[in-house]
């Protein structure tokens, strides 16, 4: 891989990656990082979406695709995926901004398959290698903006490799007393300590029936994190910062808008029609315009000049 | 033509030639014995200078534990802002001979998969060289990256 004329180097590139990852399952994970994706494409930037959870392939049903030219499990088992491109998806309509955005779902496979592939890429460096090489690649070959990497929620290992590229994580969590204590014990990790900036995004997931899901009215029990969070040693890291009061925190910053699950996208997930991805069919719902601003917000502080 | 005397004779090189042929048997089974007893020994001895060795290399790693404790050796820095490479890189320059991911792990406290990926940034930034002994990868630092 040679450098353009812009002197991009690979530590360039890896800027552009950010991690989704949520330390439970059924956080919104996929749902937050599909909307974000397609947003930020609809915005003008060009935006690569991998979906690496090949136990729970998720991306290809948000995003409704039938079929692709290469997908992450192509990548990661034996043979040559040099003359396969990134599936490129089409704009729902024309837009005054030309639409960028590239998507590898997870594929599908024998469940024994997959388990076998995953643990031996963790201890095997050249697979590992080629993994990193085919990403760097296709950020430099596409000359993509952000890449977005859709994770395997909880400790699988081969998260490790995308804690160890990215700079930058959106950590999806719920806002209850378990997830926060799974939030908490995760934060310590020190792959996870060692990634620069953390945004933390609260989720409110409710999927009952004819319910709207409940308002988010945790305060008391954000404050009690934020205190858990600042008792690690984190308040050293605060001494002469200009944000001491507001939500950063070292390295970890929590959004200051939560996600609200509404009603509409309950239903909308039910009932499987995923003609169009759903920022789009209901641009006014809650969740669009909390999408609308994490973009807005990922644009301001994450993505590299 | 005395065929008795004949037979005889031809008996009697036939038991010698069977002989013979034991003989040659028992000598091809000791000389079978003998060659694994040196392959063992051989095996043995191999091992032991390994172990030697493993041993050499602790001896000096502590040596330059010591020295760069006692900032007898400042470690060069590298013209890479990230923190968690630049200690990935410290800690392969350690090993003069080169290291292995999991040695880098072990030593850096943290999981072999991790330091793989660590050390395959370094390598795509020319601060780290890549080579293969037998199934084992090894990497080894580079001071001067090549412009």
């Amino acid at each position: 891989m040679t450098q353009d004329t812009k002197n991009t180097t690979t530590i360039d590139l890896y800027k552009k990656i950010i991690v989704v990852y949520s330390p439970a399952g059924g956080n919104g994970k996929s749902e937050i990082a599909a909307n974000l994706a397609y947003t930020l494409a609809d915005a003008g930037k060009r935006v690569w979406i991998m979906d690496t959870n090949i136990y729970a392939p998720a991306l290809d049903i948000i995003l409704n695709i039938k079929s692709t030219p290469l997908s992450f499990l192509d990548v990661i088992t034996p043979g040559n995926t040099k003359k396969k491109k990134l599936h490129l998806v089409k704009p729902i309509k024309a837009s005054e901004c030309p639409f960028s955005l590239y998507v590898t779902p997870a594929g599908y496979g024998d469940q024994d398959m997959r388990r076998d592939i995953l643990e031996k890429i963790v201890i095997d460096d050249s697979k590992i290698q080629k993994i990193q090489k085919f990403i760097l690649n296709e950020l430099y070959e596409n000359q993509i903006d952000l890449c977005i990497i859709d994770t395997h929620p909880g400790f699988e290992l081969i998260n490790k490799i995308w804690f160890a590229m990215t700079q930058s994580m959106l950590l999806i969590s719920r806002l209850n007393d378990l997830d926060l204590r799974t939030l908490h014990i995760l934060l310590k990790d020190i792959d996870i300590a060692d990634i620069e900036k953390k945004l933390i995004v609260f989720n409110n997931v409710q999927m009952k029936d004819n319910q709207a899901s409940y308002a988010m009215d945790n305060k008391e029990m954000l404050d009690k994190f934020k205190e858990l969070i600042y008792q690690d040693g984190r308040k050293e890291e605060l001494a002469g910062s200009p944000a001491c009061n507001g939500n950063l925190c070292g390295s970890v910053e929590f959004y200051p808008n939560p996600f609200l699950y509404s009603k509409e996208l309950s239903l909308y997930q039910q009932k499987g029609d995923r003609s169009l991805i759903f920022s789009k069919k209901k641009p006014d719902d809650e969740f669009s315009l909390r999408i609308r601003e994490l973009a807005s917000y990922i644009c301001n502080n994450y993505l590299s000049s | 033509m005395n065929t008795n005397t004949d037979l005889v004779l031809i008996e009697d090189h036939i038991k010698r030639l069977q002989d013979s042929m034991i003989t040659i048997e028992h000598n091809f089974e000791k000389l079978s014995k003998e060659y694994e007893e040196s392959q063992k020994t051989f095996e043995k001895l191999l091992k032991e200078c390994n172990i030697s060795l493993g041993h050499a290399k602790a001896e000096l790693n502590k040596i330059v534990d010591i020295a760069d404790h006692c900032g007898l050796r400042p470690l060069p820095e590298i013209p890479i802002k990230d923190a968690k490479l630049q200690e990935a890189w410290k800690a392969l320059y350690r090993y003069h001979d080169g290291a292995t991911a999991d040695m880098i792990a072990a030593y850096l406290g943290k999981h072999r998969t991790t330091v793989s990926t660590y050390l395959n940034m370094l390598e795509a930034e020319n601060l780290a060289q890549k080579y293969r002994i037998g199934h084992v990868i090894y990497y080894k630092a580079v001071l001067q990256r090549d412009e």
